[in-house]
C-alpha cells in the first residue's frame, strides 16, 4: 500500500528507482539482521512518503497561488461567479446553510471564548485559590455558601504564610442620576491578593480601620469611561444617592479588572472598603467570601490540612446547641484554584455546547459537500470538457476552491454579521452564576475562529467534489452527457444522506430533552400567585423597626393601581436556605429543610396563598405580633403525621409559643426547580429584630408605570430601606432557573437548525439528482409509468441512507441523553415524548425534503423531459 | 544589432547545490551517482543530518529543472528486479554551481580572518 501511494506521489518512474534503492540496502543489512533491516525498510519508507506528501502540498499550493489567485485569480473569480448565477438555489441554499450554522459557532465560541477560554488576567493566577466551605448534609451547596468571620480568623491564624482576603456580595450605589450599579466591599488587601492595584489613587489603610461617614469607593475602569466620560476629576467627588446615603470616589481600577467570583452579567462596578470588625473572630454571621495567594513553594495539601484543622477547632469553639436554626458550623473546607472554582461549572455545560456547534458547523460542512458534490456530478460534463481542452486537475480543483471560497466567504460574513446583532441578546440570556472573563463581543480571536471554520469548510466541501471530478473519465462523460451516474455515486450519496440524518437526529433529541425539561420547570406549581404580582428585593440600611415596615407598606398601598401589598422576610428564589427558628417536635426527623418566614399584613392578599386548613392570621394578629403560626403541608405532614397540624403548638428559639392555625399549599421560595421546602409562618412583627426582605406588590392592572411609582414613594420616603431589584415576580421566577434556561435555548436552536440545515441538504440532493434523471423520467413516463411511481422511485434512491442515519442518530442520541441526564428536571434522558418529537420531526423534514423534488419530477412533460439532452 | 544576451544561469537553492556537488562526487565512483551514493555522500560530507525524502525530491526537482539528467541502468535480482536511475550534472547546472561559487568567493573575499 505504501508504494502504491509513493506511485501516486512521485510517478512511477522515480518510485520504482526510490523502492529499488530501499530494496538494495535491506538486501545489505539483511545478512546482520533480517528483522532489523525489514523494519528499517519501513521506516526509511515512511520518512520518504512524509517528505513527498509534505513537498507535493508545498509544491501543489504554490501553484494554485501562482496560477491562480495572484495573477490569474480575478478572472477565475469572475468565472465562478458566473457559474453560481447560473445555479441560484445551490447558492442560497449553501450560503443560509453555511451562514446559519456559522453564526451559531460564532456565538458559542464568544461565549465559550469569554468563559473557558481566556486566561484570568490575575499575575501568577495558579497562585490564587479560593477557600470554600460546607457541610457534608448538604453537598448540594458546597462551595457556593458565604462564611463567617469566626472562620475567616480561624483560617488566616492557622496559615500565616498565605496571604488571606475578604469581600461580600450584594449592594447596589446609585453613583450617577438615576443609574444605579452594583456594589461589594472588599478587605484590605483584597486588590494585592489579586495583585491587580488600582490604575488611579486607591483606598488608604485607615479606610479599614473604622467605618466612614461617606464610605470611599473604587470605581470599575468600564463604568469610569462609560458613566463619567474618563473625567479625571471624578477622583475625590461624593457621589450623592436619591436616598441620602453617598460615597466619595477615591480611585479607578484597571482596565483589566475582573472581580473573582461566579457573579455573571451582575458585575460589580463600586468596591467599597469592608472594615473587619474587634470581634470578628467570636462573629457567627456569615457574608463573607474568602480568596487567597498561596505563594509558590508552599504544598496545596499541607494547606488544605491546616485549613481542615482550623474548622475543627472553630467547630468546637461553636458547636450547634439543640434547636439553632441552620447547619451549624462547617465541616468541609478546602482551598480551590481560583480558576477551577470559576470556572468548574460551566466547563461540562459549555464544552457540551461547543461540541454540538463543531456538530452544526461538521453538519453544514457535510450539507453543502453533499450540494457541491452533486453540482460537480452535473457539471461533470463541463469539468471533462475543461480538461480535455488542456486544464489539469490543478485548475480544476482551482476552480472548485475559488467557487466554494465565494459561497463560504458570503456565508461567514453573514454568520459574523448576524452573530455581532445576536450577541447582546446572548448576553443578556447569561446564566448568572457564569463568570465572564471578557465583555461578549466579536473581537479579533472571535473573527479568527470563523475565518479557521470557513478555511476548514472550504477544505472539506472541495475535496469530495474534487475526486468525484477528477476521476471522471473523459469519453463517458462527454459523450453520455451529465446523466452518467455511478454505483459508487450511489454509495456516496448514501453516506453523505447517513451522515447528514445522524447528525441532525442526535441534535434534535438533545434540544427536545432540555426544552421539554424546561418546560416541565415551568410547568410546577410555585404555590402562591405570579401573574400581575411584583416582587421587590429590599435592603435594609440599618436595624429597622416593625413600625419603619409598616410605614413601607402603607405608602406602597397608597400608589395608585396598587391592590394589595405585603412583605416578608423571605430571601425569595435566591436559593439561599435560612433555616427555622421553630424548634422541632421531638423524635421527629424530618426529611427535607424546613425555614420559617416572618410575614406582614398583605401577605396573603398579595401572595394569593390560601389555607387549606384553618385559617390565616388577621390583620390585628399579624400586626400586634399574636402568637400564631401558619404551616404548609409539608410540614404539617412531617411534624405531626396522620394528625391534624390545627391547634398544635410550636416553640420558637428563646421558648415563645406559637398555635398553628392553618395550613397552606408547600410553595417554591428557593427556586422554580427545588422542590418546596417546609414553611412556617408566623407574625413579622413577633420577631425581635424584624427585617423587610421581600415586599410583594399585587397590581390592578399591567404594573409598568405603577411601579415606578411604588420605587420612588419608597426612596423619598423611606430612607431607612434601599432596594436591590424590582421586577415581575416571573422575572425573579425566571431569573432563577437562568442557567436552564440558556440551556434549552441553545440546545433548542441547535436542534432546530441541525434538522433545517438536514432537510436543506437533503431537498437540495434531491433536487440535483432529480434534475439529473430527469431524461430517465421522461422515457419512464412515455413507457407508461404513472406519476406516484416516479415519486417512490424519486424517494427509494434516498432511504438506505436515511435509514442508516436513523439508526447512526439514535446509538448519538443515546450518548447525548447520558450527557445531558443529569441537568434534566424530573425526566429521564430516554423520555419517549422527546424522543419521539425528535424523530418525528426530523422524520417530517427529510420526508419533505425528498418528497418535494419527487413530486416536481413526476410532473415532468414526458416531451420535454426527453428534450432536455 | 542587438548584443546576445549572456545565457541565464538558474538560482540555486543551498540544498540543491549540497545535492549536486554530491552528484559531480558520487558519480566519480564505479557505482555512479544514484539515491544511495548521493545520500552517503551528503551524510559523510555536509555535516548535518540529512532526510532520504528530501534528497530524492530534491532530485527530481533538479531533473525537471534540466539541471540534472537521468539514465537506468541493468535491473539486479538484489534491487528486487528494479533498475539504478543514474543522475549525471547537465552544463547548466555546472555554470549555475560555478556562478555560486563565485559569488561566495566574492563575498569571502576580505573575510579570510573570519576563515
Amino acid at each position: 500500500m505504501m508504494a502504491r501511494l509513493l506511485i501516486r506521489l512521485v510517478g512511477a518512474d522515480l518510485a520504482e528507482s526510490i523502492l529499488g534503492d530501499l530494496d538494495e540496502q535491506r538486501s545489505r543489512r539483511a545478512q546482520r539482521s533480517r528483522a532489523g533491516a525489514a523494519l528499517w525498510f519501513t521506516f526509511a519508507l515512511l520518512a520518504i512518503l512524509l517528505q513527498a506528501t509534505w513537498t507535493r502540498l508545498r509544491e501543489q499550493a504554490r501553484s494554485m497561488w501562482r496560477g491562480g489567485i495572484a495573477t490569474g485569480g480575478w478572472l477565475e473569480v469572475k468565472s465562478g461567479w458566473r457559474g453560481l448565477r447560473r445555479a441560484p438555489g445551490y447558492a442560497i441554499a449553501t450560503i443560509g446553510v453555511l451562514a446559519v450554522s456559522l453564526t451559531l459557532a460564532i456565538l458559542v465560541f464568544a461565549v465559550v471564548d469569554g468563559v473557558l477560554l481566556k486566561p484570568l488576567p490575575y499575575p501568577r493566577s495558579h497562585e490564587l485559590a479560593a477557600i470554600q466551605a460546607g457541610w457534608t448534609t448538604r453537598p448540594s451547596v458546597a462551595g457556593a455558601v458565604s462564611v463567617t468571620g469566626s472562620d475567616f480568623v480561624a483560617w488566616r491564624t492557622a496559615a500565616p504564610d498565605v496571604t488571606f482576603a475578604t469581600f461580600t456580595l450584594g449592594g447596589v450605589e446609585q453613583i450617577d442620576e438615576g443609574d444605579r450599579a452594583v456594589s461589594v466591599e472588599v478587605g484590605a488587601g483584597f486588590l494585592d491578593v489579586l495583585g491587580q492595584p488600582p490604575l488611579i489613587g486607591g483606598f488608604a489603610p485607615e479606610h479599614f480601620a473604622s467605618r466612614q461617614p461617606i464610605p470611599p469607593a473604587l470605581l470599575t475602569h468600564a463604568a469610569w469611561q462609560r458613566r463619567f466620560g474618563g473625567d479625571a476629576s471624578l477622583i475625590g467627588r461624593v457621589l450623592h444617592g436619591d436616598s441620602g446615603r453617598a460615597i466619595q470616589v477615591v480611585g479607578i481600577l484597571p482596565p483589566a479588572f475582573l472581580f473573582p467570583t461566579s457573579l455573571g452579567r451582575f458585575v460589580p462596578e463600586v468596591l467599597t472598603p469592608l472594615v473587619e470588625r474587634p470581634g470578628a473572630a467570636e462573629d457567627r454571621g456569615r457574608g463573607l467570601h474568602v480568596i487567597a495567594r498561596v505563594p509558590e513553594g508552599i504544598d496545596w495539601q499541607g494547606f488544605n490540612a491546616r485549613l481542615r484543622a482550623a474548622t475543627a477547632g472553630v467547630a468546637q469553639r461553636f458547636p450547634k446547641r439543640p434547636n439553632q436554626p441552620g447547619a451549624g458550623p462547617f465541616d468541609l473546607v478546602s482551598a480551590t484554584p481560583l480558576d477551577t472554582a470559576l470556572r468548574s461549572s460551566p466547563r461540562l455545560r459549555f464544552s457540551v455546547v461547543f461540541s454540538l456547534a463543531a456538530a452544526l458547523v461538521l453538519l453544514a460542512c457535510v450539507n453543502v459537500t453533499g450540494l457541491a458534490a452533486a453540482r460537480a456530478q452535473d457539471r461533470r460534463r463541463e469539468l471533462t470538457l475543461r480538461r480535455a481542452l488542456g486544464a489539469g486537475g490543478g485548475d480544476l480543483i482551482r476552480l472548485l476552491v475559488i467557487e466554494n471560497a465565494i459561497l463560504i466567504a458570503a456565508g461567514a460574513s453573514l454568520g459574523v454579521g448576524a452573530a455581532a446583532m445576536l450577541l447582546p441578546f446572548v448576553t443578556t440570556l447569561m446564566p448568572s452564576d457564569i463568570a465572564l472573563l471578557k465583555p461578549l463581543a466579536i473581537d479579533l480571536r472571535v473573527v479568527a475562529f470563523a475565518v479557521v471554520a470557513a478555511t476548514i469548510c472550504v477544505g472539506v466541501t472541495v475535496l469530495w467534489p474534487a475526486r468525484v471530478t477528477l476521476k471522471g473519465r473523459l469519453r463517458p462523460a462527454l459523450t453520455d452527457g451529465a446523466s452518467a451516474t455511478t454505483r459508487r455515486g450511489g454509495l456516496s450519496r448514501r453516506i453523505l444522506v447517513t451522515a447528514q440524518v445522524a447528525l441532525a437526529l442526535a441534535m434534535a433529541i438533545g434540544g427536545a430533552l432540555l426544552v421539554g425539561s424546561w418546560t416541565r420547570v415551568w410547568q410546577q406549581n410555585t404555590g402562591y400567585r405570579v401573574g400581575s404580582t411584583v416582587h421587590v428585593w429590599m435592603a435594609p440600611r440599618s436595624a429597622v423597626t416593625w413600625a419603619d415596615i409598616e410605614g413601607v407598606l402603607n405608602t406602597v398601598r397608597q400608589v395608585p393601581g396598587v391592590r394589595a401589598a405585603g412583605g416578608a422576610d423571605i430571601w425569595l428564589l435566591q436559593r439561599a436556605i435560612r433555616g427555622s427558628s421553630f424548634v422541632e417536635p421531638a423524635g421527629i426527623k424530618t426529611t427535607g429543610d424546613v425555614e420559617s418566614f416572618g410575614v406582614t399584613t398583605g401577605f396573603l392578599e398579595s401572595t394569593g396563598l390560601t389555607p387549606v386548613e384553618g385559617r390565616w392570621p388577621t390583620q390585628v394578629e399579624l400586626s400586634t405580633g399574636a402568637p400564631v403560626a401558619v404551616v404548609s403541608q409539608q410540614v404539617a405532614r412531617e411534624f405531626w403525621p396522620g394528625q391534624p397540624a390545627l391547634g398544635r403548638s410550636l416553640v420558637r428559639k428563646g421558648g415563645a409559643s406559637f398555635d398553628v392555625i392553618g395550613v397552606v399549599p408547600d410553595a417554591r421560595y428557593l427556586s422554580l426547580d427545588l422542590e418546596p421546602d417546609g414553611a412556617i409562618y408566623y407574625p413579622l412583627s413577633a420577631h425581635e429584630q424584624p427585617s423587610l426582605i421581600s415586599l410583594f406588590v399585587a397590581f390592578d392592572r399591567r404594573p409598568a408605570g405603577a411601579l415606578k411609582d411604588v420605587l420612588t414613594a419608597i426612596n423619598t420616603q423611606h430612607p431607612a430601606f434601599r432596594v436591590r431589584r424590582a421586577q415581575p415576580l416571573t422575572s425573579t421566577l425566571a431569573d432563577s432557573i437562568r442557567g436552564r434556561t440558556f440551556q434549552a435555548l441553545l440546545f433548542g436552536i441547535f436542534g432546530m437548525a441541525g434538522v433545517a440545515i438536514a432537510g436543506v441538504g437533503i431537498l437540495g440532493l434531491a433536487a440535483i439528482l432529480a434534475s439529473r434523471r430527469t431524461r430517465e423520467v421522461g422515457v419512464r413516463m412515455a413507457l407508461g409509468a404513472r406519476p406516484a411511481e416516479i415519486a417512490r422511485l424519486m424517494i427509494r434512491q434516498h432511504l438506505a441512507g436515511a435509514s442508516a442515519g436513523f439508526v447512526l442518530g439514535g446509538l448519538l442520541g443515546v450518548w447525548l441523553a447520558r450527557v445531558v441526564a443529569p441537568s434534566l428536571y424530573k425526566m429521564s434522558g430516554f423520555d419517549p415524548l422527546a424522543w419521539s418529537a425528535a424523530f418525528a420531526l426530523v422524520t417530517a423534514t427529510i420526508a419533505l425534503g425528498a418528497l418535494v423534488p419527487a413530486l416536481r419530477a413526476s410532473r415532468v412533460d414526458p416531451v420535454r423531459a426527453l428534450r432536455v439532452e | 544589432m542587438v548584443a546576445a544576451m549572456p545565457p541565464e544561469v538558474p538560482a540555486l537553492g543551498e540544498f540543491e547545490q549540497l545535492v549536486l556537488l554530491a552528484v559531480l562526487r558520487a558519480g566519480q565512483g564505479d557505482a555512479g551517482a544514484y539515491g544511495v551514493t548521493v545520500f552517503d555522500e551528503l551524510a559523510a560530507r555536509s555535516g548535518r543530518r540529512v532526510s532520504r525524502g528530501a534528497v530524492y525530491m530534491t532530485l527530481d526537482r533538479l531533473e525537471q529543472k534540466g539541471l540534472l539528467a537521468s539514465y537506468q541502468t541493468t535491473p539486479t535480482a538484489e534491487r528486487g528486479g528494479r533498475a539504478r536511475r543514474c543522475y549525471r550534472a547537465t552544463r547548466p547546472a555546472l555554470a549555475a554551481l560555478r556562478a555560486s561559487r563565485r559569488a561566495l568567493v566574492r563575498l569571502w573575499d576580505g573575510l579570510e580572518a573570519l576563515d
